[in-house]
């Protein structure tokens, strides 16, 4: 049997419910170091546009962090399932 | 048909009937609750849009949305589930049928009414507990106690030696949450007032989300994922550590929704402390439950039901490592009170609860009704509508909550934050309107699986079945 | 072993939670318990009555049966003098006395021993009503604040010292929260600036005994607007909180607040039908720069629902 869970067939999920899972861990992992390490001036609070994206700002690391951890995780996700894929067409999908 | 049942004897209900009740009024009052979320994000993104009448007001809608949400929608969701699956996992029949009925019937009705008061402005003024004390007994004797009688008598009366995890989770939460609603009105009933009133406000709403909502939400994937994959659960060990752990540590950290104010400071870090200790449960579950997948992987992107029930679950990591850090003083120093907190109230309601429950829905009303269910395309589409319109909704309301979060820490003039959120604010509203929209599609389907789906032969499991649509 | 195991396991459930109770409530009300009523916890409960949310003689949550908080400058009994203003809280016959009166043990020690025996608060009885304010006191040589019943110290009657202080000089703060509560101004705005910088814009967070006796505390928890627990200070204006009310866009352009027109009713100040399809129309004219100004925002009348709720505002939130 063929495998179902190539990157071609699992890349909507990771996008969205892999990527989403990742964001979530980035943005507490981001919160964190920002808390440790401290903070940019005042005027780069990051109010508007690319500026809310700019790692020396507070929140602009932890967008940053999220997108990261987004992306890292769905690569991990994704790399796992297709893993599975392989094992489980080599299994006919019975079960174990 | 509902009230036909009501004066019926209890052998002549055919069983299934309470939770099929069940399953539509939650879906119902889903599409309602999203209704109202989409209706009062736009107004926070275009304050002009239905002015000027106090019924529309934001703030007469706002606590309906929310009460909606989690009364209507997530806890019929649960009671729908308590309905076939204590019995199934007992091997017998649900303890009283009529009284399950008399339930959701009760339910609907105090709802309503509870619902058309708080809209109207009778309200205690207290979050999450905004139901005026005289519906907050009727939640408590007509809705909780007969939901816990009959889930304890059917546990009682079960034909199989062991209790299965799920049913040690109901069964303990319902307890545990009617004991909650009973503390959590006692400001009102006994006239508790001041530091008291408020530390007690944000006991009962931690303990709502803490001993309810997400333990519940967990205990229905421990039942849902080995039967739609046909795999045991891989440990039942790991998910007793989970149960133990959720009542041990989550009952105690009421006090770190209130770190900033001039509560006990010993009672703020123990309360730090227990809040981390959610990981443990938290890992627990995931690590479980993905762990059952073993072989049946490729259910997770075939089978909608798989799909819905390991979104939630995946959903679960972010929320968890979210919730056991963003309460601890140096992190909660920054998102307190900001969209961070709106966005991570809703990975837990919409995000991880009721991806497990919509899943557990899908699968319990084909069950019951013993049909297929209408149309795939129209799950699918129900699907991607809630998962995409969540992660517009939860993106950016953190980021919007990190804005404010710089405004508050930077000292930035409030309105220059509420002009940077504006944007946040419209692709919120985008994010809510869709997910109402793919609820829509989803009672329709719903609707239609009971007039016209397939019939699922005797023995068979519903998504066993090949779509013919 | 059979059943057994289940048995234990349940009685492990009702033990966990019941210690996990013991420790998250009763741990802390002996805190709560210990703490002093400041005047700000004191004024608060005094202003507000004995519930502002649903309750048997509010039942709609509209602001009946409250307190109102009267500013007087002279005695209305000898006539003498009161220099600063001090504010009597007045309880009209049958209106319920807040829950500091009723329950002394909630003001904390000292202002409840001073309450009792030269405040003489036990002897106010609804059924006649009484007037009360907030003295000075000494105890165990700190000076602390405690309730005074002045029906019983000065013999004032709630009728004659309303009728002293007339509208001009009263302040329907009970009626004011009981609108923040029912119109749900609380969903967007907290009354609790945070132990963060949060200080140097709200303002201090509050004490431990700033809340004896209030119900509900409402800080709230959501913030999408500004916290308001020291607003009053910040801006005093009644005419600013007027237009803001009316149409928060008229002086904050980038303002997300609803409007709350409604709460004027349907007459102004001189009685006078207010025209609300009048008020937009030219309003729609003023933005799309038809006209210079903006249409006029209606006086509120002296029993509106915005003139108690910026009643409280600018009493209570200083």
């Amino acid at each position: 049997m063929q495998n179902k869970l190539t990157i071609g067939k699992t890349w909507a999920v990771l996008l969205v419910a892999a990527f989403t899972t990742g964001m979530g861990n980035g943005s507490v992992f981001g919160a964190a170091v920002m808390c440790a390490v401290g903070r940019g001036p005042y005027e780069s609070w990051g109010g508007w546009g690319a500026e809310a994206f700019s790692p020396s700002t507070f929140s602009g690391f932890i967008d940053v962090m999220m997108i990261v951890f987004g992306i890292a995780f769905a690569i991990i996700v994704g790399a796992a399932m297709s893993k599975h894929g392989e094992i489980e067409a080599q299994r006919d999908n019975t079960g174990w | 048909m509902l009230l036909k049942y009501l004066f019926a004897k209890n052998d002549e209900i055919p069983p299934g009937s309470a939770t099929i009740f069940f399953g539509f009024s939650s879906i119902f009052w889903f599409v309602v609750g999203t209704g109202l979320g989409s209706f009062n994000a736009a107004k926070l993104a275009f304050p002009d849009w239905v002015t000027g009448t106090e019924m529309f007001a934001f703030g007469h809608m706002r606590q309906v949305h929310v009460l909606a949400v989690i009364l209507g929608w997530i806890s019929m969701a649960f009671g729908m589930t308590m309905m076939y699956m204590t019995p199934a996992l007992g091997n017998t029949k649900l303890w009283s049928e009529k009284l399950g009925l008399w339930t959701v019937f009760l339910w609907n009705i105090g709802l309503s009414l509870g619902l058309l008061l708080l809209w109207l402005g009778f309200t205690s003024g207290r979050e999450y507990n905004d139901l005026i004390w005289p519906i907050d007994l009727v939640v408590i004797c007509g809705v909780l106690l007969p939901l816990g009688i009959n889930v304890w008598m059917t546990i009682a009366h079960r034909k199989t030696q062991g209790i299965y995890i799920t049913n040690w989770f109901f069964g303990a939460c319902i307890f545990m949450v009617i004991v909650v609603f009973v503390v959590g009105q006692s400001p009102e009933l006994f006239g508790l007032t001041g530091l008291t009133e408020a530390y007690l406000t944000f006991w009962f709403a931690h303990n709502v989300l803490g001993l309810w909502i997400t333990p519940v939400a967990a205990a229905i994937a421990y039942y849902t994922i080995p039967k739609l994959t046909g795999n045991p659960l891989y440990s039942h060990r790991i998910a007793h550590l989970h149960f133990w752990a959720i009542i041990a540590f989550y009952s105690t950290p009421a006090s770190h929704h209130l770190m900033s104010a001039p509560l006990p400071e010993w009672l703020k870090s123990f309360a730090s402390v227990e809040g981390v200790l959610i990981l443990i449960p938290a890992i627990a579950f995931v690590a479980n439950i993905l762990l059952t997948m073993k072989g049946k992987w490729s259910m997770f992107v075939e089978n909608v039901e798989t799909k819905f029930s390991i979104t939630g679950v995946l959903l679960a990591i972010p929320l968890n490592m979210q919730g056991g850090f963003q309460q601890t003083r140096a992190i909660n120093w920054y998102v307190h009170g900001t969209g961070w907190i709106v966005a991570h109230a809703h990975l837990a309601l919409l995000g991880m609860s009721s991806f497990l429950e919509a899943a557990a829905v899908y699968f319990g009303l084909q069950q019951m009704l013993r049909r297929k269910l209408y149309s795939l395309t129209l799950a699918n589409l129900h699907y991607w509508f809630f998962l995409v319109g969540f992660c517009i909704y939860w993106i950016s309301m953190t980021i919007a909550g990190l804005i404010q979060g710089a405004g508050k820490i930077y000292e930035v003039p409030y309105i220059d934050v509420v002009v940077a959120e504006h944007p946040y604010m419209i692709a919120r509203w985008v994010g809510g309107t869709m997910v109402f929209t793919g609820n829509v599609v989803w009672l329709y389907n719903m609707w239609m699986t009971a007039r016209e789906g397939t019939l699922v032969p005797a023995g068979k499991y519903a998504h066993e079945l090949a779509y013919e649509r | 072993m059979g059943f057994r195991q289940y048995k234990f396991g349940a009685a492990g459930v009702g033990l966990m939670l019941g210690f996990s109770m013991c420790i998250t409530l009763f741990g802390p009300s002996n805190d709560f318990r210990s703490g002093v009523s400041t005047w700000v916890g004191l004024d608060k409960q005094l202003s507000l009555g004995r519930v502002i949310g649903f309750s048997y003689e509010d039942p709609t949550v509209s602001g009946d049966g409250k307190p109102v908080t009267v500013i007087l400058d002279k005695d209305p009994k000898t006539g003498e003098a009161i220099d600063p203003p001090q504010r009597f809280y007045v309880y009209k016959a049958g209106t319920k006395f807040s829950p500091g009166v009723n329950h002394p043990e909630l003001l904390g020690p000292g202002v409840e021993d001073l309450s009792l025996s030269i405040g003489k608060i036990k002897a106010a009885d609804v059924s006649s009503g009484a007037v009360f304010t907030v003295s000075k006191g000494e105890f165990n040589g700190e000076e602390i604040d405690y309730i005074e019943n002045v029906t019983a110290t000065r013999g004032w009657s709630p009728e004659e010292t309303l009728r002293a202080a007339g509208d001009e000089n009263s302040r329907y703060v009970g009626k004011g929260k009981t609108i923040y509560i029912s119109e749900g101004c609380w969903w967007c705005h907290t009354l609790l600036p945070e132990q963060t910088q949060d200080w140097q814009v709200f303002g201090a967070p509050p004490f431990l005994g700033d809340f004896n006796g209030e119900m509900p505390t409402a800080f709230g928890s959501d913030r999408k607007a500004p916290d308001l627990l020291h607003v009053a200070a910040r801006n005093s204006s009644r005419e600013w909180m007027e237009m803001h009310f009316f149409n928060p866009r008229l002086v904050q352009p980038n303002s997300i607040m609803p409007r709350f027109d409604y709460l004027w009713g349907k007459t102004d100040a001189d009685g006078n039908t207010i025209d609300y399809a009048k008020w937009r129309a030219e309003y729609m004219a003023y933005l799309n720069g038809e006209s210079i100004y903006p249409p006029e925002v209606p006086k509120p009348a002296p029993d509106s629902e915005v003139r108690a709720l910026i009643d409280w505002i600018l009493t209570s939130l200083k």
